[in-house]
């Protein structure tokens, strides 16, 4: 899973600031496997997100607000999305 | 989406059966797929007493949790590899589970009776910590078994396990493994029954049962496995099914049905044909595999002279 540095960009590609226009939200992801949280440009749905970060959807389950959530499903931008890989490997016990 | 069977909110979609369920309907659905396991595969009966091979998992803690509801009468037995901060945690969280639940489980240590931990073995007999952990498991799992008096040892196994072990043994054709890929193995010579009764479901069906019962499980991965030729060989196959859903189940269930035919069984079993010689387990050469990684850690008597001093090894008391 790639996870891109912070970026507060327009989807012009500038920033508010400069423009005038309302920045759009990025969404704040939190990877439960290896602990990181990072920010993701803003987008709508899941499958956005999923597809934004190189992610297959049936190797990970997408959790916000207590409720997991489907690739069709919107995203609330206010509040952090839980990435949980589902994938093990090794011998297995 | 809206769940197919009460148009509910859905939580889960099954592209390989092109359909979505919402909570309820996929509680009943994982319970009806273990069940029908249980019994296609003879897995076991109600009267029978199973030991369950507990990781920290998702896996194995979901199926704890779902044989105690189907009323089974199970022993939860987690081994502590020693992986350092990673053992920890499984262990932790194995017992919380245990104790939360009020579920019975028996915790032992690898290093206590290997005389080393898991990397100390990986690192000394020098073969990939995977194997070194699948020797272990195996033979301690069984003598646990035996010890505890329980006819049938249960792991957590999930059908992406599963497909993905098949496919690195056909790339390899691993006759030896290819032939005991039934997710049922039966009791042979001292080798007690193995069942895996998650092979219906998949890693995501898991996943999102341990969340939607509040399962406190170990999310991060082995860190011994991160080069694990499994993950690559499960990479492959979400590829394919991402373009062709249903086709991981069919390639498994399609050579469970056919292995009969590739591997026709044999009117009489090849039991293991003899007792390790330094501990007694059944193994089929003169030292089992446990206790070669043993000496080779921390050289013991019979390790020095095995010809004179087998007469005087006793087995470990079962």
């Amino acid at each position: 899973m790639t996870e891109p540095k912070s970026q507060k960009e327009t989807r012009s590609g500038s920033t508010g600031e400069e423009t005038g226009v309302r920045p759009v939200t990025p969404i704040r992801v939190f990877n439960a496997q290896t602990g990181a949280r990072f920010e993701v440009p803003f987008q709508k749905r899941v499958s956005g997100l999923l597809r934004a970060l190189g992610i297959d959807d049936e190797t990970v389950i997408v959790i916000q607000n207590d409720q997991l959530l489907l690739p069709g499903d919107r995203i609330d931008p206010g509040n952090e999305v839980e990435i949980r890989p589902v994938i093990s490997g090794g011998s297995g016990q | 989406m809206n769940c197919r069977v009460c148009k509910k909110r859905a939580i889960i979609t099954l592209p390989r059966h092109n359909t979505a369920f919402c909570e309820s309907c996929f509680d009943r659905y994982l319970l009806d797929q273990v069940r029908k396991s249980v019994k296609e595969f003879r897995m076991f009966e109600p009267s029978d007493r199973l030991l369950l091979a507990v990781s920290g998992g998702k896996d194995s803690l979901a199926l704890w949790d779902i044989l105690i509801r189907l009323e089974y009468d199970v022993l939860g037995y987690h081994l502590d590899l020693g992986i350092g901060g990673y053992s920890q945690e499984s262990t932790e969280k194995t017992r919380a589970f245990s104790e939360k639940r009020g579920y019975p489980l028996i915790v032992e240590e690898i290093a206590a009776e290997a005389g080393g931990t898991l990397p100390d073995i990986a690192e000394t007999t020098r073969r990939p910590p995977c194997s070194a952990c699948g020797v272990s498991k195996r033979h301690l799992f069984n003598r646990a078994a035996r010890q505890l008096d329980r006819q049938i040892l249960v792991t957590g196994h999930n059908m992406d396990d599963e497909a993905s072990r098949l496919l690195g043994n056909i790339l390899h054709w691993q006759d030896g493994y290819l032939e005991k890929q039934s997710p049922v193995l039966p009791a042979d010579g001292g080798l007690v029954k193995k069942v895996k009764p998650l092979n219906r479901l998949t890693e995501k069906e898991m996943a999102t049962y341990a969340y939607l019962k509040g399962i406190d499980y170990v999310v991060r991965e082995c860190p011994m496995s991160a080069d694990a030729k499994q993950l690559f060989y499960k990479k492959i196959l979400n590829d394919i099914e991402r373009e062709s859903p249903g086709t991981k189940q069919s390639f498994y269930f399609g050579y469970l049905d056919r292995s009969a035919r590739f591997y026709p069984q044999k009117e009489e079993t090849t039991p293991p044909s003899e007792k390790c010689r330094v501990c007694g387990e059944p193994c089929y050469v003169d030292i089992c595999g446990f206790c070669r990684i043993r000496m080779k850690l921390s050289p013991f008597p019979e390790s020095i002279a095995p010809e004179e001093t087998s007469d005087l090894i006793q087995p470990e008391p079962l």
